[in-house]
């Protein structure tokens, strides 16, 4: 369950972002994540975090929005660019296994939506 | 009706715990202290191999050792006595250390003087994977009754790690632990990791990674 200390870490990140824009009084509408395909994330985890960290916050009646993004790797014996996911995690190419990852490893938040209350 | 506005950020839940990562090795760098983060699984042997290491560089280097742990403090107790400086760190529940955590730990500690810094971080293959905690370098024990087979169940952990410690190989005659393989599959998650199998018990192969820890500390101290 390291999906919960990632929630945390992305709460921190949305207070700072919410105080820095004048909106840490709002109630949250809508968080859109991004998760990638690579990053060892479960996005059915991370609502379950979501739902325990965000409880009684602002952030409690928020839908989070999950998308996963495609991830990509360099295979370092031929130079393929391959989709790991869809290959058994070895190079379709030449079969080898030294995969090194270069995109879809991050987790993204892309917007949060606040409710303009006045 | 109700109105609500979207703020569009783009960024990465890491993004603010490399930043800190970041400034906090800029200022050991400042100060000369090399900090290793240290992990693996409970039970893997990092409090006795951090001992042993103690005990061999200890008169050519001053050392200090910060314990995380999610509670109590019996792995400081026992590195105190082989004569390094020792701060506990407990983390409150969280499974790993991030960069402020450790900032802090730094912070309170007083690092100065000091040339080998090591972060034995939570017990756990995944959420310390995860957090740059400001280490110059990553190093990870994966002890023969683990098997061989790890590194493809914890990716991510094999591939932030600079070194891994293979432990307790006094014990490889009795577990189907295949070397080779383990040599393998680390390469896989990323080519450039040194693997040294140690056991930190009798002390076999432990040259080889005190001199690779001193190589390192030297390095940094350019």
């Amino acid at each position: 369950m390291h999906e919960l200390g990632l929630c945390d870490a992305m709460l921190k990140m949305m207070d700072q972002i919410l105080e820095n824009d004048g909106s840490a009084a709002c109630r949250v509408r809508r968080v859109v994540l991004e998760i990638g395909e690579l990053s060892g994330v479960v996005p059915h985890f991370m609502e379950e975090s979501w739902k325990a960290v965000t409880d009684r916050t602002h952030y409690a009646d928020a839908l989070l929005e999950i998308s996963t993004v495609p991830g990509y790797a360099d295979c370092l014996d031929c130079g393929a660019h391959l989709r790991p996911a869809q290959s058994g995690f070895k190079c379709p190419e030449c079969g080898g296994g030294k995969l090194k990852p270069v995109s879809g490893i991050d987790m993204t938040v892309r917007s949060i939506e606040v409710w303009d209350e006045e | 009706m109700e109105k609500y506005r979207v703020i569009e950020i783009k960024q990465s839940i890491f993004a603010d715990n490399d930043r800190q990562a970041d400034l906090l090795r800029e200022k050991l760098k400042e100060k000369g202290v090399f900090l290793l983060n240290l992990m693996s699984s409970p039970g893997a042997g990092k409090t006795t191999t951090l001992s042993r290491t103690i005990e061999m560089l200890k008169s050519e280097m001053q050392i200090g050792v910060m314990e995380a742990d999610i509670d109590s403090d019996v792995d400081a107790a026992t590195i105190e006595n082989y004569g390094a400086r020792v701060i506990q760190l407990h983390t409150g529940g969280m499974c790993h250390l991030d960069a402020g955590m450790t900032g802090q730990g730094i912070e309170e500690f007083g690092v100065d003087g000091l040339d080998l810094l090591v972060l034995e971080n939570v017990g756990n293959l995944v959420c310390p994977a995860e957090f740059d905690t400001g280490a110059v370098k990553n190093a990870m024990i994966l002890s023969v009754p683990e098997g061989h087979d790890k590194p493809l169940k914890y990716p991510l952990m094999f591939q932030v790690c600079d070194v891994v410690l293979v432990n307790k190989i006094d014990v490889l005659p009795y577990f189907d632990f295949d070397m080779e393989k383990c040599v393998e599959y680390v390469h896989m998650r990323n080519p450039e990791a040194k693997v040294i199998p140690i056991c930190a018990k009798t002390g076999e192969g432990m040259d080889a990674w005190a001199d690779w820890l001193r190589g390192q500390v030297e390095e940094w101290k350019k």
